[in-house]
């Protein structure tokens, strides 16, 4: 239910189409396939419908669909039904480009970290968020922010330097 | 470690440039976002529409209620009663036209014989001495579940001493009834009237035949 001094309307369109992107790698990161960040896409914009009238304001917006992305896509990938099915052919995406492991080196290697490094690496490296944002956005303290970012560069340098990927991505 | 920064930030945006949400998906979505939200506008009126059935179970509820009361009145009548004399074996709902029962909870104690067939009671005279009873009944039943009622009278024979809640009655009238199980089913009762004390015992029967012929000889 909208409250009294909820003036903010979320148009579908537009919410896919400034965020759709940026939802779909975050699902991507978390998900580790393209199936499962798809149907955890759908899933999280198909919850925004009834909960359109809490969303008091862009960023809030911005905030609802990071985290419930990040949901949607932690239980695509453990549900094993998921695994198991079917996704949209190829060619019926419109021969969009799906993200391959093999293809890009640093998403693979994220893919390998723990999903609570991976999200949070994202949204600090890509998205930009601040550690307080990230903070907010992933319902964590801002000192176990910090330790993720820490452990997971960690982690992440080890293995991107193990797999010699280092190089490409930018060193 | 701004250097660091600085380099997963180029690896990141490096990484992710041309990872993008495909069209189709996003297409997809949105229609079934449109559908979703025109079910979500349609459900007031499927509320609205599912008032009567609402309003008529609403009736069906009362209904239910008043049969459930009136059923509750007939018991506190004594018309229906549940016994329940040894939970999950002999449990049976028993009707009587009028009047009420109340039986002991299991309780199998000295009143019973262990030998089904013969008299339960040891009973005892004025002075305390032991009184054999008349050893054939004065009425045998063959019951249509293939037991036996049998019903004694005995002179000078007296009911055990019993505490108040141990006692059973039928309308106003005490009496001791209990059940034992050996190879079948024994009921037991025990009851004095006009100085004499009556006993009424049935073997393999039903426990709702027991306790209609006591029913009948008490009444």
């Amino acid at each position: 239910m909208k409250s009294p001094d909820n003036n903010y309307d979320v148009v579908f369109d537009d919410a896919i189409e400034q965020y759709g992107d940026m939802i779909y790698r975050i699902c991507l990161t978390i998900a580790g396939n393209a199936e499962d960040a798809k149907d955890a896409f759908q899933e999280t914009f198909l919850r925004l419908v009834k909960n359109k009238d809490k969303i008091t304001c862009e960023e809030h917006l911005k905030a609802w669909l990071i985290r419930v992305a990040s949901n949607c896509a932690k239980s695509a990938a453990a549900s094993t039904w998921n695994r198991t099915t079917q996704g949209l052919d190829e060619e019926a995406a419109g021969g969009e480009a799906l993200y391959k492991q093999e293809e890009n080196g640093l998403l693979s290697e994220l893919q390998r970290l723990p999903k609570k490094y991976s999200v949070t690496l994202y949204l600090y490296y890509y998205e930009e968020y601040s550690v307080r944002e990230i903070a907010v956005l992933l319902q964590k303290k801002e000192n176990s922010i910090k330790t993720l970012l820490a452990r997971g560069r960690k982690l992440l340098r080890k293995s991107l330097e193990e797999g010699g990927e280092m190089d490409a991505t930018g060193r | 470690m701004q250097q660091e920064d600085r380099r997963l930030n180029k690896a990141f945006s490096d990484a992710y440039r041309n990872v993008k949400a495909p069209e189709a998906l996003k297409k997809g979505t949105l229609n079934q976002m449109l559908a979703k939200e025109e079910g979500l506008k349609r459900q007031p009126e499927k509320v609205q529409k599912r008032k009567l059935p609402v309003w008529y179970y609403g009736a069906m509820a009362a209904a239910v209620c008043v049969v459930v009361f009136w059923v509750s009145a007939l018991r506190s009548d004594g018309i229906t009663y549940v016994t329940m004399i040894e939970e999950g074996v002999f449990y049976e709902e028993v009707e009587l036209k009028d009047g009420w029962i109340r039986f002991l909870p299991n309780r199998v104690i000295i009143s019973i014989s262990p030998n089904a067939g013969q008299a339960g009671f040891q009973g005892e005279d004025k002075n305390g001495l032991p009184v054999e009873k008349e050893t054939e009944p004065e009425e045998l039943i063959q019951t249509k579940s293939g037991g036996q009622l049998k019903f004694f009278k005995t002179d000078g024979l007296l009911t055990p001493e019993l505490a108040e809640e141990d006692w059973s009655y039928i309308g106003e009238q005490k009496i001791y009834v209990s059940v034992l199980k050996t190879d079948g089913v024994r009921f037991h009762a025990i009851y004095e009237r006009g100085g004499s004390a009556y006993e009424v015992i049935g073997e393999n029967v039903t426990q709702k035949e027991f306790i209609d012929y006591l029913y009948k000889k008490i009444k």
